[in-house]
Protein backbone atom coordinates (compact mmCIF):
# COMPACT_ATOMS: atom_id res chain seq x y z
CA UNK A 1 0.00 0.00 0.00
CA UNK A 2 1.13 3.64 -0.54
CA UNK A 3 0.01 6.48 0.22
CA UNK A 4 0.27 9.91 -0.60
CA UNK A 5 -1.97 12.61 0.94
CA UNK A 6 -1.64 16.40 0.12
CA UNK A 7 1.76 16.21 -0.91
CA UNK A 8 3.48 19.32 -1.91
CA UNK A 9 7.17 19.81 -2.25
CA UNK A 10 8.33 23.46 -3.36
CA UNK A 11 12.42 24.11 -4.56
CA UNK A 12 12.50 28.12 -4.07
CA UNK A 13 9.32 29.26 -4.39
CA UNK A 14 8.39 27.27 -7.72
CA UNK A 15 6.31 24.22 -6.44
CA UNK A 16 7.40 20.98 -7.96
CA UNK A 17 4.74 18.98 -6.20
CA UNK A 18 1.64 20.78 -5.41
CA UNK A 19 -0.70 19.11 -3.43
CA UNK A 20 -0.70 15.45 -4.59
CA UNK A 21 -2.92 13.18 -3.13
CA UNK A 22 -3.63 9.33 -4.46
CA UNK A 23 -2.89 5.71 -3.22
CA UNK A 24 -2.08 2.59 -4.62
CA UNK A 25 -3.63 -0.48 -3.17
CA UNK A 26 -2.49 -3.99 -2.90
CA UNK A 27 -2.65 -6.13 -5.96
CA UNK A 28 -3.53 -2.91 -8.19
CA UNK A 29 -0.45 -1.36 -10.50
CA UNK A 30 -0.22 2.27 -11.00
CA UNK A 31 0.45 4.51 -14.08
CA UNK A 32 1.86 7.53 -12.40
CA UNK A 33 1.84 9.44 -16.08
CA UNK A 34 3.04 12.99 -16.76
CA UNK A 35 5.13 14.75 -19.02
CA UNK A 36 8.65 15.47 -18.28
CA UNK A 37 9.15 17.99 -15.53
CA UNK A 38 5.61 17.83 -14.22
CA UNK A 39 6.75 16.20 -10.72
CA UNK A 40 6.54 12.14 -11.16
CA UNK A 41 10.11 11.73 -9.84
CA UNK A 42 9.78 14.61 -6.97
CA UNK A 43 6.93 12.85 -5.92
CA UNK A 44 8.78 8.90 -5.74
CA UNK A 45 11.53 10.37 -4.76
CA UNK A 46 9.93 12.05 -1.50
CA UNK A 47 8.39 8.75 -1.28
CA UNK A 48 11.20 6.92 -1.06
CA UNK A 49 12.73 9.18 1.72
CA UNK A 50 15.10 10.91 -0.75
CA UNK A 51 14.04 14.12 -0.79
CA UNK A 52 12.16 16.11 2.05
CA UNK A 53 8.47 17.10 1.46
CA UNK A 54 7.61 20.77 2.21
CA UNK A 55 4.60 19.26 3.40
CA UNK A 56 2.12 16.49 3.10
CA UNK A 57 2.74 12.98 4.03
CA UNK A 58 3.90 9.77 1.95
CA UNK A 59 4.16 6.37 3.49
CA UNK A 60 4.96 3.12 2.08
CA UNK A 61 3.50 0.24 3.91
CA UNK A 62 1.48 2.41 6.66
CA UNK A 63 4.85 3.91 7.47
CA UNK A 64 7.11 6.47 6.52
CA UNK A 65 9.84 5.07 3.89
CA UNK A 66 12.76 6.54 6.40
CA UNK A 67 11.14 4.76 9.40
CA UNK A 68 11.30 1.20 7.19
CA UNK A 69 14.42 -0.88 9.36
CA UNK A 70 15.09 -2.48 6.50
CA UNK A 71 13.33 -0.80 3.22
CA UNK A 72 15.08 -3.05 0.47
CA UNK A 73 13.20 -5.56 2.05
CA UNK A 74 9.70 -4.04 1.84
CA UNK A 75 9.81 -1.50 -1.03
CA UNK A 76 11.71 -2.41 -4.16
CA UNK A 77 12.63 0.73 -6.06
CA UNK A 78 13.89 1.59 -8.93
CA UNK A 79 14.63 5.88 -9.41
CA UNK A 80 17.29 5.66 -12.08
CA UNK A 81 18.80 2.83 -13.67
CA UNK A 82 22.11 5.45 -14.52
CA UNK A 83 22.84 6.17 -11.32
CA UNK A 84 25.33 2.96 -10.99
CA UNK A 85 28.85 3.18 -10.50
CA UNK A 86 30.05 2.76 -14.27
CA UNK A 87 33.11 0.52 -13.21
CA UNK A 88 31.10 -1.68 -11.01
CA UNK A 89 29.97 -4.88 -12.75
CA UNK A 90 26.70 -5.68 -12.74
CA UNK A 91 26.81 -8.89 -10.11
CA UNK A 92 28.81 -6.50 -8.10
CA UNK A 93 25.87 -3.58 -8.35
CA UNK A 94 23.67 -6.55 -6.71
CA UNK A 95 25.83 -8.13 -4.71
CA UNK A 96 26.41 -4.61 -2.76
CA UNK A 97 22.86 -4.46 -2.14
CA UNK A 98 22.30 -7.97 -1.53
CA UNK A 99 25.09 -7.57 1.67
CA UNK A 100 23.24 -4.10 2.68
CA UNK A 101 19.62 -5.46 2.82
CA UNK A 102 21.24 -8.91 4.32
CA UNK A 103 19.71 -11.26 1.73
CA UNK A 104 21.66 -14.12 0.31
CA UNK A 105 23.61 -14.00 -2.29
CA UNK A 106 21.77 -16.24 -3.61
CA UNK A 107 19.56 -14.14 -4.27
CA UNK A 108 22.05 -12.51 -6.75
CA UNK A 109 21.97 -15.24 -8.90
CA UNK A 110 17.93 -15.55 -9.01
CA UNK A 111 16.88 -12.19 -9.79
CA UNK A 112 19.76 -12.10 -12.68
CA UNK A 113 17.82 -14.68 -14.33
CA UNK A 114 14.97 -13.17 -13.69
CA UNK A 115 15.76 -10.04 -15.60
CA UNK A 116 17.75 -12.43 -18.11
CA UNK A 117 21.02 -11.09 -17.48
CA UNK A 118 23.02 -14.35 -16.54
CA UNK A 119 26.48 -14.74 -18.14
CA UNK A 120 28.05 -12.14 -20.23
CA UNK A 121 26.09 -9.39 -19.05
CA UNK A 122 26.34 -9.73 -15.33
CA UNK A 123 30.10 -9.45 -15.72
CA UNK A 124 29.60 -6.34 -17.69
CA UNK A 125 31.12 -2.97 -16.19
CA UNK A 126 27.98 -1.01 -16.29
CA UNK A 127 29.59 1.83 -18.43
CA UNK A 128 29.32 -0.75 -20.89
CA UNK A 129 25.81 -1.75 -20.57
CA UNK A 130 23.00 -0.36 -22.99
CA UNK A 131 20.19 1.37 -21.34
CA UNK A 132 18.12 -1.41 -21.65
CA UNK A 133 20.51 -3.64 -19.61
CA UNK A 134 20.50 -1.07 -16.88
CA UNK A 135 17.35 -1.18 -16.42
CA UNK A 136 17.00 -4.57 -15.92
CA UNK A 137 19.57 -4.34 -13.83
CA UNK A 138 18.05 -1.75 -11.91
CA UNK A 139 14.73 -3.98 -11.84
CA UNK A 140 16.63 -6.62 -10.74
CA UNK A 141 17.97 -4.75 -7.68
CA UNK A 142 14.32 -3.59 -6.73
CA UNK A 143 13.08 -7.18 -6.77
CA UNK A 144 16.50 -8.49 -4.43
CA UNK A 145 14.94 -8.05 -1.33
CA UNK A 146 11.68 -10.25 -2.70
CA UNK A 147 9.62 -6.95 -1.30
CA UNK A 148 6.17 -6.22 -1.05
CA UNK A 149 5.87 -2.93 -2.81
CA UNK A 150 7.42 -1.88 -6.43
CA UNK A 151 8.12 2.04 -6.85
CA UNK A 152 9.81 2.03 -10.33
CA UNK A 153 10.56 5.25 -12.53
CA UNK A 154 10.37 5.07 -16.14
CA UNK A 155 11.27 1.90 -15.63
CA UNK A 156 10.52 1.14 -19.73
CA UNK A 157 12.87 4.14 -20.72
CA UNK A 158 15.87 1.87 -23.02
CA UNK A 159 14.22 -1.15 -23.57
CA UNK A 160 13.14 -2.37 -26.33
CA UNK A 161 9.43 -4.04 -27.25
CA UNK A 162 10.20 -7.31 -26.35
CA UNK A 163 11.70 -5.88 -22.94
CA UNK A 164 8.58 -3.84 -22.75
CA UNK A 165 6.33 -6.77 -22.87
CA UNK A 166 8.51 -9.02 -20.68
CA UNK A 167 8.44 -6.36 -18.26
CA UNK A 168 4.63 -5.68 -18.11
CA UNK A 169 4.16 -9.79 -17.61
CA UNK A 170 6.56 -9.12 -14.51
CA UNK A 171 4.94 -6.36 -12.98
CA UNK A 172 1.37 -8.14 -13.30
CA UNK A 173 2.64 -11.27 -11.66
CA UNK A 174 3.81 -9.12 -9.21
CA UNK A 175 0.68 -7.50 -8.79
CA UNK A 176 -1.15 -10.24 -9.11
CA UNK A 177 0.60 -11.72 -5.94
CA UNK A 178 -0.74 -8.83 -3.74
CA UNK A 179 1.85 -5.92 -4.55
CA UNK A 180 1.43 -2.64 -5.35
CA UNK A 181 3.12 -0.95 -8.04
CA UNK A 182 3.59 2.44 -8.79
CA UNK A 183 5.58 3.23 -12.38
CA UNK A 184 5.68 6.40 -14.04
CA UNK A 185 5.74 7.34 -17.51
CA UNK A 186 5.81 10.29 -19.85
CA UNK A 187 4.51 7.82 -22.57
CA UNK A 188 0.73 7.00 -22.17
CA UNK A 189 1.45 3.76 -24.71
CA UNK A 190 3.72 1.94 -22.30
CA UNK A 191 1.73 2.16 -19.20
CA UNK A 192 -2.09 2.17 -21.06
CA UNK A 193 -1.70 -1.99 -21.11
CA UNK A 194 -0.62 -2.78 -17.67
CA UNK A 195 -1.87 -0.40 -15.48
CA UNK A 196 -5.51 -1.06 -13.39
CA UNK A 197 -5.49 2.60 -12.04
CA UNK A 198 -3.79 5.88 -13.55
CA UNK A 199 -2.62 9.05 -11.72
CA UNK A 200 -1.95 11.73 -14.37
CA UNK A 201 0.40 14.55 -12.90
CA UNK A 202 0.79 17.75 -14.37
CA UNK A 203 2.37 21.09 -13.22
CA UNK A 204 3.14 19.55 -9.80
CA UNK A 205 -1.17 18.90 -9.67
CA UNK A 206 -2.45 15.23 -9.76
CA UNK A 207 -4.68 16.32 -13.14
CA UNK A 208 -6.70 12.73 -12.89
CA UNK A 209 -7.07 9.83 -10.42
CA UNK A 210 -8.73 6.48 -11.01
CA UNK A 211 -9.91 2.74 -12.30
CA UNK A 212 -8.10 3.00 -15.61
CA UNK A 213 -11.86 1.65 -17.31
CA UNK A 214 -13.74 4.30 -15.34
CA UNK A 215 -10.98 7.39 -16.49
CA UNK A 216 -11.63 5.90 -19.66
CA UNK A 217 -15.50 6.53 -19.79
CA UNK A 218 -15.43 9.60 -18.19
CA UNK A 219 -13.17 10.93 -20.95
CA UNK A 220 -14.70 9.38 -24.02
CA UNK A 221 -15.15 11.91 -26.35
CA UNK A 222 -18.67 10.87 -27.67
CA UNK A 223 -18.94 8.92 -30.88
CA UNK A 224 -16.78 8.35 -33.42
CA UNK A 225 -18.71 9.16 -36.62
CA UNK A 226 -18.36 8.34 -40.46
CA UNK A 227 -20.25 8.73 -43.13
CA UNK A 228 -20.04 9.53 -47.08
CA UNK A 229 -21.41 12.51 -46.33
CA UNK A 230 -19.45 14.03 -43.09
CA UNK A 231 -20.96 17.57 -44.07
CA UNK A 232 -24.89 16.88 -44.46
CA UNK A 233 -24.40 14.42 -41.36
CA UNK A 234 -22.81 17.30 -39.05
CA UNK A 235 -25.19 19.87 -40.18
CA UNK A 236 -28.40 17.73 -39.80
CA UNK A 237 -27.18 16.91 -36.34
CA UNK A 238 -26.30 20.36 -35.63
CA UNK A 239 -29.60 21.57 -36.57
CA UNK A 240 -30.81 19.16 -33.51
CA UNK A 241 -28.94 21.11 -31.03
CA UNK A 242 -25.88 17.97 -31.30
CA UNK A 243 -22.27 19.24 -30.51
CA UNK A 244 -20.41 17.88 -33.21
CA UNK A 245 -16.76 18.43 -34.06
CA UNK A 246 -14.82 17.25 -37.22
CA UNK A 247 -11.32 15.43 -37.21
CA UNK A 248 -8.98 13.92 -39.41
CA UNK A 249 -11.09 10.95 -39.45
CA UNK A 250 -14.79 11.78 -39.56
CA UNK A 251 -16.97 13.05 -36.56
CA UNK A 252 -16.76 13.38 -32.81
CA UNK A 253 -20.43 13.92 -31.64
CA UNK A 254 -21.39 14.19 -28.60
CA UNK A 255 -24.48 12.13 -28.33
CA UNK A 256 -26.15 8.56 -28.08
CA UNK A 257 -25.83 6.02 -31.22
CA UNK A 258 -29.95 6.41 -31.90
CA UNK A 259 -29.76 10.10 -32.18
CA UNK A 260 -26.93 10.07 -34.76
CA UNK A 261 -28.76 7.03 -36.65
CA UNK A 262 -32.01 8.75 -36.66
CA UNK A 263 -30.06 12.30 -38.27
CA UNK A 264 -28.50 10.30 -40.48
CA UNK A 265 -31.51 8.74 -41.93
CA UNK A 266 -33.39 12.25 -41.64
CA UNK A 267 -31.01 13.78 -43.53
CA UNK A 268 -30.07 10.25 -46.45
CA UNK A 269 -26.57 10.06 -45.61
CA UNK A 270 -25.06 6.66 -45.28
CA UNK A 271 -23.31 6.03 -42.14
CA UNK A 272 -20.11 3.65 -42.39
CA UNK A 273 -19.04 3.97 -38.86
CA UNK A 274 -20.49 4.56 -35.35
CA UNK A 275 -18.15 3.48 -32.08
CA UNK A 276 -17.35 5.10 -28.77
CA UNK A 277 -14.25 7.25 -29.42
CA UNK A 278 -12.67 5.63 -25.97
CA UNK A 279 -9.32 4.92 -27.81
CA UNK A 280 -8.32 8.46 -27.65
CA UNK A 281 -10.18 9.12 -25.18
CA UNK A 282 -6.88 9.00 -22.40
CA UNK A 283 -4.68 10.23 -24.47
CA UNK A 284 -6.62 13.36 -25.04
CA UNK A 285 -6.92 13.93 -21.24
CA UNK A 286 -3.44 13.26 -21.20
CA UNK A 287 -2.64 16.08 -23.14
CA UNK A 288 -4.86 18.26 -22.43
CA UNK A 289 -4.85 17.61 -18.36
CA UNK A 290 -0.55 18.03 -18.89
CA UNK A 291 -0.20 20.47 -21.95
CA UNK A 292 2.66 23.32 -21.46
CA UNK A 293 4.56 20.66 -18.36
CA UNK A 294 7.17 20.09 -20.87
CA UNK A 295 8.54 23.22 -21.18
CA UNK A 296 10.02 23.53 -17.43
CA UNK A 297 11.93 26.75 -16.97
CA UNK A 298 9.54 28.53 -19.63
CA UNK A 299 6.63 27.99 -17.42
CA UNK A 300 5.37 31.96 -18.05
CA UNK A 301 4.89 31.23 -21.76
CA UNK A 302 3.05 27.78 -20.91
CA UNK A 303 -0.59 28.89 -21.19
CA UNK A 304 -0.56 30.32 -24.70
CA UNK A 305 1.34 27.13 -25.75
CA UNK A 306 -1.56 25.03 -25.49
CA UNK A 307 -4.61 27.09 -24.92
CA UNK A 308 -6.70 23.95 -23.15
CA UNK A 309 -4.87 23.57 -20.72
CA UNK A 310 -6.95 27.01 -19.34
CA UNK A 311 -9.77 24.82 -18.86
CA UNK A 312 -7.95 21.76 -17.03
CA UNK A 313 -6.83 24.44 -14.55
CA UNK B 1 10.08 -16.25 -16.23
CA UNK B 2 7.46 -18.00 -13.54
CA UNK B 3 5.94 -17.16 -10.23
CA UNK B 4 8.57 -19.68 -9.06
CA UNK B 5 11.35 -17.68 -9.38
CA UNK B 6 9.72 -14.18 -8.56
CA UNK B 7 9.66 -15.46 -4.84
CA UNK B 8 12.23 -15.70 -2.37
CA UNK B 9 12.88 -19.09 -1.14
CA UNK B 10 12.23 -17.51 2.29
CA UNK B 11 11.22 -14.47 3.41
CA UNK B 12 14.55 -13.25 5.97
CA UNK B 13 14.35 -10.66 8.79
CA UNK B 14 12.59 -7.73 7.64
CA UNK B 15 11.95 -5.73 10.34
CA UNK B 16 15.55 -5.35 11.61
CA UNK B 17 17.89 -2.63 10.45
CA UNK B 18 21.06 -3.28 8.52
CA UNK B 19 23.92 -3.74 11.56
CA UNK B 20 26.25 -1.32 11.13
CA UNK B 21 29.05 -3.64 10.91
CA UNK B 22 27.15 -4.85 8.22
CA UNK B 23 26.64 -1.74 6.76
CA UNK B 24 30.76 -1.11 7.04
CA UNK B 25 31.31 -3.92 5.26
CA UNK B 26 29.57 -3.18 2.37
CA UNK B 27 31.42 0.36 2.27
CA UNK B 28 34.95 -1.26 2.17
CA UNK B 29 34.12 -3.47 -0.23
CA UNK B 30 32.76 -0.80 -2.21
CA UNK B 31 36.42 1.13 -1.50
CA UNK B 32 37.92 -1.57 -2.76
CA UNK B 33 35.77 -2.91 -5.69
CA UNK B 34 36.66 -0.27 -8.25
CA UNK B 35 39.74 0.71 -10.88
CA UNK B 36 39.86 3.72 -8.73
CA UNK B 37 40.20 2.20 -5.25
CA UNK B 38 42.71 -0.73 -6.85
CA UNK B 39 45.00 2.17 -8.04
CA UNK B 40 45.03 3.74 -5.04
CA UNK B 41 46.05 0.86 -3.05
CA UNK B 42 48.97 -0.43 -4.88
CA UNK B 43 50.02 3.20 -5.03
CA UNK B 44 50.05 3.53 -2.02
CA UNK B 45 52.31 0.18 -1.62
CA UNK B 46 54.26 1.54 -3.86
CA UNK B 47 54.74 4.68 -2.54
CA UNK B 48 55.59 2.52 1.14
CA UNK B 49 57.89 0.69 -0.70
CA UNK B 50 59.71 3.58 -1.90
CA UNK B 51 59.80 5.11 1.35
CA UNK B 52 61.89 2.16 2.70
CA UNK B 53 64.23 2.15 -0.14
CA UNK B 54 64.50 6.00 1.04
CA UNK B 55 64.92 3.98 4.09
CA UNK B 56 67.59 1.48 2.47
CA UNK B 57 70.00 3.63 0.43
CA UNK B 58 69.84 7.27 1.93
CA UNK B 59 69.04 6.48 5.79
CA UNK B 60 72.41 6.52 6.59
CA UNK B 61 73.31 6.42 10.16
CA UNK B 62 69.56 6.23 10.86
CA UNK B 63 68.71 3.17 8.41
CA UNK B 64 68.11 0.68 11.02
CA UNK B 65 66.28 2.87 12.92
CA UNK B 66 62.21 0.94 12.76
CA UNK B 67 60.58 3.78 15.18
CA UNK B 68 62.07 6.67 13.04
CA UNK B 69 61.06 5.39 9.25
CA UNK B 70 58.11 3.94 10.92
CA UNK B 71 57.27 7.74 11.67
CA UNK B 72 58.26 8.94 8.15
CA UNK B 73 56.09 6.69 6.53
CA UNK B 74 52.73 8.01 7.75
CA UNK B 75 52.68 11.35 6.17
CA UNK B 76 53.10 10.00 2.16
CA UNK B 77 51.08 6.92 3.06
CA UNK B 78 48.51 9.24 4.73
CA UNK B 79 47.90 11.16 1.12
CA UNK B 80 46.95 8.20 -0.43
CA UNK B 81 44.50 6.52 1.81
CA UNK B 82 43.02 10.18 2.47
CA UNK B 83 41.88 10.41 -1.30
CA UNK B 84 40.66 6.71 -0.96
CA UNK B 85 38.89 8.24 1.70
CA UNK B 86 37.60 10.86 0.00
CA UNK B 87 36.55 8.92 -2.91
CA UNK B 88 34.53 7.44 -0.59
CA UNK B 89 32.14 9.75 -0.33
CA UNK B 90 32.24 11.31 -2.83
CA UNK B 91 32.05 8.23 -5.67
CA UNK B 92 28.76 8.61 -4.41
CA UNK B 93 27.56 11.72 -5.41
CA UNK B 94 29.98 11.72 -8.31
CA UNK B 95 28.04 8.34 -10.00
CA UNK B 96 24.70 9.18 -8.42
CA UNK B 97 25.04 5.84 -6.55
CA UNK B 98 24.08 7.76 -3.38
CA UNK B 99 20.28 7.52 -4.88
CA UNK B 100 20.53 3.73 -4.66
CA UNK B 101 22.51 3.39 -1.35
CA UNK B 102 19.90 5.86 0.77
CA UNK B 103 16.88 4.07 -0.70
CA UNK B 104 18.43 1.52 1.09
CA UNK B 105 19.18 2.93 4.17
CA UNK B 106 17.72 5.81 4.33
CA UNK B 107 19.23 7.08 7.96
CA UNK B 108 22.02 8.77 5.80
CA UNK B 109 24.35 9.04 9.13
CA UNK B 110 24.59 5.25 9.60
CA UNK B 111 25.83 5.50 5.67
CA UNK B 112 28.29 8.08 7.22
CA UNK B 113 29.42 6.44 10.02
CA UNK B 114 29.54 2.99 8.07
CA UNK B 115 31.49 4.88 5.64
CA UNK B 116 33.80 6.46 8.20
CA UNK B 117 34.47 2.67 9.91
CA UNK B 118 35.58 1.80 6.62
CA UNK B 119 38.02 4.37 6.03
CA UNK B 120 39.26 3.57 10.27
CA UNK B 121 39.86 0.21 9.00
CA UNK B 122 42.02 1.04 5.87
CA UNK B 123 43.79 2.94 8.16
CA UNK B 124 44.45 0.66 10.37
CA UNK B 125 45.38 -1.59 7.29
CA UNK B 126 47.70 1.09 5.57
CA UNK B 127 49.91 1.41 8.95
CA UNK B 128 49.93 -2.45 8.89
CA UNK B 129 51.51 -2.27 5.56
CA UNK B 130 53.92 0.30 6.64
CA UNK B 131 54.59 -1.45 9.62
CA UNK B 132 56.00 -4.48 7.25
CA UNK B 133 57.07 -1.92 5.00
CA UNK B 134 59.35 -0.28 7.75
CA UNK B 135 60.96 -3.78 8.90
CA UNK B 136 61.68 -5.09 5.59
CA UNK B 137 64.29 -1.26 5.36
CA UNK B 138 65.22 -1.93 9.02
CA UNK B 139 66.52 -5.16 7.97
CA UNK B 140 67.91 -4.18 4.40
CA UNK B 141 68.85 -0.63 5.73
CA UNK B 142 71.08 -2.41 8.56
CA UNK B 143 72.84 -4.53 6.09
CA UNK B 144 73.16 -1.70 3.33
CA UNK B 145 74.58 1.14 4.98
CA UNK B 146 76.53 -1.04 8.19
CA UNK B 147 74.89 0.33 10.89
CA UNK B 148 72.96 -1.91 13.76
CA UNK B 149 69.44 -2.71 13.40
CA UNK B 150 67.69 -0.71 15.69
CA UNK B 151 64.13 -2.47 16.02
CA UNK B 152 63.14 -0.41 19.81
CA UNK B 153 59.80 0.73 19.62
CA UNK B 154 57.90 2.92 22.56
CA UNK B 155 54.27 3.05 22.96
CA UNK B 156 54.05 6.35 22.33
CA UNK B 157 56.47 6.58 18.85
CA UNK B 158 53.54 3.72 17.51
CA UNK B 159 50.84 6.12 18.67
CA UNK B 160 52.36 9.58 17.32
CA UNK B 161 52.93 7.55 13.82
CA UNK B 162 49.72 6.45 13.84
CA UNK B 163 48.26 10.00 14.46
CA UNK B 164 50.10 11.50 11.56
CA UNK B 165 48.74 9.00 9.51
CA UNK B 166 45.38 9.28 10.87
CA UNK B 167 44.67 12.68 10.80
CA UNK B 168 46.03 13.04 7.27
CA UNK B 169 43.24 10.52 6.31
CA UNK B 170 40.48 11.72 8.62
CA UNK B 171 41.12 15.14 7.04
CA UNK B 172 40.31 13.64 3.62
CA UNK B 173 37.24 11.57 4.46
CA UNK B 174 36.04 15.38 6.36
CA UNK B 175 36.97 17.26 3.14
CA UNK B 176 35.32 14.90 0.99
CA UNK B 177 32.20 15.40 3.31
CA UNK B 178 32.66 18.83 2.85
CA UNK B 179 32.34 19.09 -0.51
CA UNK B 180 31.00 15.95 -1.97
CA UNK B 181 32.87 16.46 -4.79
CA UNK B 182 36.24 14.37 -5.76
CA UNK B 183 37.59 17.52 -7.37
CA UNK B 184 37.34 20.10 -5.15
CA UNK B 185 37.86 17.89 -2.18
CA UNK B 186 41.41 16.85 -3.57
CA UNK B 187 42.68 20.41 -4.86
CA UNK B 188 41.78 21.38 -1.34
CA UNK B 189 43.51 18.72 0.34
CA UNK B 190 46.25 19.22 -1.40
CA UNK B 191 46.69 23.29 -1.69
CA UNK B 192 46.19 23.54 2.09
CA UNK B 193 49.84 22.42 2.70
CA UNK B 194 51.36 24.03 0.47
CA UNK B 195 49.43 27.52 0.97
CA UNK B 196 49.01 27.78 4.33
CA UNK B 197 53.18 28.13 5.05
CA UNK B 198 52.89 30.95 2.61
CA UNK B 199 50.20 32.32 4.64
CA UNK B 200 51.76 32.21 7.80
CA UNK B 201 54.56 33.70 6.53
CA UNK B 202 52.35 37.13 6.65
CA UNK B 203 51.30 36.49 10.38
CA UNK B 204 53.14 38.00 12.92
CA UNK B 205 52.73 37.07 16.13
CA UNK B 206 54.81 36.51 19.47
CA UNK B 207 53.43 33.07 19.53
CA UNK B 208 53.52 30.93 16.34
CA UNK B 209 50.34 30.69 15.10
CA UNK B 210 50.83 28.12 11.97
CA UNK B 211 50.44 24.59 14.50
CA UNK B 212 47.40 25.76 16.12
CA UNK B 213 45.54 26.64 12.93
CA UNK B 214 47.16 24.17 10.79
CA UNK B 215 46.88 20.45 11.03
CA UNK B 216 50.52 19.81 8.70
CA UNK B 217 52.25 22.42 11.15
CA UNK B 218 51.04 20.86 13.99
CA UNK B 219 51.80 17.02 12.60
CA UNK B 220 55.51 18.70 11.72
CA UNK B 221 56.13 19.87 15.33
CA UNK B 222 56.09 15.88 16.16
CA UNK B 223 59.31 13.77 15.89
CA UNK B 224 59.80 10.35 15.91
CA UNK B 225 62.70 10.86 18.48
CA UNK B 226 60.63 12.63 21.29
CA UNK B 227 57.04 11.93 23.23
CA UNK B 228 54.64 15.21 21.95
CA UNK B 229 54.16 17.87 25.00
CA UNK B 230 51.05 18.51 26.16
CA UNK B 231 51.11 21.70 23.95
CA UNK B 232 51.95 19.39 20.97
CA UNK B 233 49.23 17.24 22.01
CA UNK B 234 46.67 20.21 22.21
CA UNK B 235 47.38 21.62 19.14
CA UNK B 236 47.14 18.26 17.21
CA UNK B 237 43.43 18.20 18.61
CA UNK B 238 42.57 21.66 17.66
CA UNK B 239 43.74 21.93 14.06
CA UNK B 240 41.62 18.45 14.32
CA UNK B 241 38.54 20.13 15.18
CA UNK B 242 39.16 22.76 12.68
CA UNK B 243 39.96 20.42 9.97
CA UNK B 244 38.02 17.43 10.75
CA UNK B 245 35.15 17.87 13.04
CA UNK B 246 34.13 20.89 11.42
CA UNK B 247 34.03 20.93 8.29
CA UNK B 248 32.75 16.91 8.89
CA UNK B 249 30.18 18.61 10.88
CA UNK B 250 28.74 21.10 8.19
CA UNK B 251 29.20 17.95 5.89
CA UNK B 252 27.21 15.26 7.41
CA UNK B 253 24.16 18.20 8.50
CA UNK B 254 24.39 18.71 4.19
CA UNK B 255 23.99 15.06 3.66
CA UNK B 256 21.41 14.83 6.53
CA UNK B 257 19.27 17.86 4.69
CA UNK B 258 19.88 17.88 0.97
CA UNK B 259 18.19 16.29 -1.85
CA UNK B 260 19.49 12.83 -3.03
CA UNK B 261 19.30 12.89 -6.96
Amino acid sequence: MISVEHLTKRFGTQPSVDDASFTCAPGTITGFLGPNGAGKTTTMRVLCGLSRATSGIATVDGRAYVDIPNPGRVVGVLLDAGATHPGRRGREVLTLAAKTMGVPTTRVDDVLALVKLTGRPEHLRTRQCSLGMRQRLGLATALLGDPKVLVLDEPANGLDPEGIFWMRGLLRDFADRGGPVLLSSHLLSEVEAVADQLVVIGHGRIAAAGRKDELLASTTGGLAVTSLDDTALSRALQADDVSVASTRDGLVVDAAAEVVGRAALAAGVVLTGLAPSAGHGLEELFFTMTAGSELGSDQASAPEARPSMEESR
Amino acid sequence: MSTATTTAPARHETSVRPPLGCLAAVELRKAVDTRAGRWLIAIFAIVSLGVTAGQVFTGGEKAGSYAVWLFFQGAPGGLLVSILAILTITSEWGTRTALGTFALVPRRQRVLGAKLAAVLVLTVAAFAVNAASTALGTALGAVVQDVPADWSLTWWQVVQSFVVLLVNVLVGFALGLLFLNAASAIVVFFAVPTLAPLLFLLVTSPVEVAPWVSYIAALQTLTPGSLATGTQWLQVATTSAIWVLLPAAVGARRVQRSEIG
